[in-house]
């Protein structure tokens, strides 16, 4: 695999269209997933994974096979991602005081209970109008499958915070997510 | 760390993916008592598992085509420009090595004229075949193949630009007329010493350096050509 990666990147870096366009397609869905659920922005995702790829072109150099091609364009997209939404927000930890200011996050005791089979468009839509700090660490979390310690290397938090940030975002999940009534309105707790 | 028998609200907040992936540090029964009498937390599990589930099955989103073709263009544009540097590199030490015959101010000129219009229709272009510079030990035989090659080279791309439908603009024309005149003098200087040492090494790759130049200047020229900018004619 690593040999198989080494060469299609000794192809790209020798101006070989047909195997730069092979990598693009082999991971462009996946990376695409990833910068627009963490921008919460679909323009903002389109911008950044043409960034992602160019900067890879220029930097196939320094790819040594001591991880995939896959696993390499894919902390590339997440620096990449960092530092937008940093410039966009100027530190993304205002936007996690955002959400501990609203207190009325949690759901009440007595609201319903979600339905076991929350849409993927109702998620999708709810986790755009996430904060961008809780939003990148439940993405990279919940989405991505990364364990805390990896989101917290990913995001440079501790693990304790990438906790507190991914159940943040859960509880902000809840009440969005009966705002956009995937819950039918008076629905009873089923638990 | 809590005791077997006692779960708070806390303790399920804090370690709700341990609770959920059966992990936790108490015991079910004691989870489920306290689930029982505690509806906020029964329905925060609920809810929490659901959307877990749900986040995991979230697939990759396909981007628009379009990403992949402004992608492709910059990648195109940024490879063209440093091709033109790395030539205009090879032609400056070329040119510095006799001498200052090539002024390095037409240079810079000629720099930056390509990388404007490079990263502009970098994607369009297509890669014309550069014959290769030889070591410093070619045999003449070689060298006058290679020679000839670039000869033929230039022959076309001169012709391709006199039959151009559109012209550059006077400024643009001018500096690319400047920077031809340049090459061609120092070709002419170089011819002369082979002339007198028809094997001299150092010459003949000085020569097809140069050649090699004007054909790259050539090609970025006829790709100008191309473009929509000016109205007057160009003649090589």
């Amino acid at each position: 695999m690593r040999a198989d990666d080494l060469a299609l990147a000794r192809r790209c870096r020798d101006g070989d269209a047909a195997a730069f366009e092979g990598l693009y397609r082999a991971h462009a869905g996946r990376l695409f997933g990833l910068l627009t659920r963490m921008t919460g922005s679909a323009q903002d995702a389109e911008d950044l994974l043409q960034d992602v790829f160019v900067h890879a072109h220029r930097k196939l150099d320094s790819f040594r096979g001591e991880s995939s091609l896959g696993t390499w364009l894919y902390r590339l997209a997440v620096n990449q991602c960092l530092d937008h939404l940093r410039s966009r927000q100027s530190r993304v930890a205002r936007a996690t005081d955002s959400l501990d200011e609203e207190g009325a996050a949690e759901p009440a005791a007595a609201a319903p209970a979600l339905p076991q089979a929350i849409a993927r468009i109702d998620l999708e839509r709810a986790i755009a109008q996430l904060p961008d700090g809780c939003r990148a660490a439940f993405v990279l979390h919940d989405v991505e499958g990364l364990d805390h310690r990896e989101v917290g290397v990913a995001l440079g938090i501790s693990e304790g915070t990438s906790k507190s940030q991914v159940h943040k975002a859960r509880m902000k999940l809840r009440v969005l997510l009966r705002g956009m009534g995937a819950v039918p309105r008076g629905a009873l707790e089923t638990v | 760390m809590a005791d077997q028998t006692t779960v708070t609200c806390a303790h399920l907040a804090d370690a709700l993916d341990d609770v959920l992936d059966g992990r936790a540090p108490w015991s079910a029964a004691a989870i489920d008592t306290h689930l029982a009498g505690c509806p906020s937390c029964r329905a925060m599990v609920v809810d929490v598992r659901a959307i877990r589930a749900a986040a995991q099955t979230l697939e990759p989103i396909e981007p628009p085509p379009a990403v992949w073709a402004a992608m492709r263009a910059r990648v195109s544009g940024e490879r063209e420009v440093r091709a033109a540097a790395s030539r205009l590199d090879r032609l400056a030490a070329w040119a510095g090595s006799r001498g200052g015959l090539f002024q390095p101010a037409a240079a810079a000129a000629v720099l930056v004229l390509m990388a404007s219009a490079l990263i502009w229709v970098g994607s369009r272009l297509g890669e014309a075949p550069v014959p290769p510079v030889g070591s410093a030990g070619r045999a003449v035989t070689e060298f006058a193949l290679a020679e000839a090659e670039y000869s033929d080279a230039i022959a076309s791309l001169e012709e391709a630009a006199a039959d151009a439908p559109r012209g550059l603009d006077a400024a643009t024309n001018a500096a690319l007329r400047a920077s031809i005149d340049d090459i061609d003098s120092a070709i002419g200087e170089v011819r002369e010493v082979l002339a007198r040492e028809p094997g001299d090494p150092w010459s003949q790759d000085s020569l097809l350096g140069a050649l090699g130049s004007k054909v790259a200047l050539l090609q970025d020229t006829v790709a100008l050509l191309g473009d929509d900018g000016g109205a007057e004619d160009f003649n090589p």
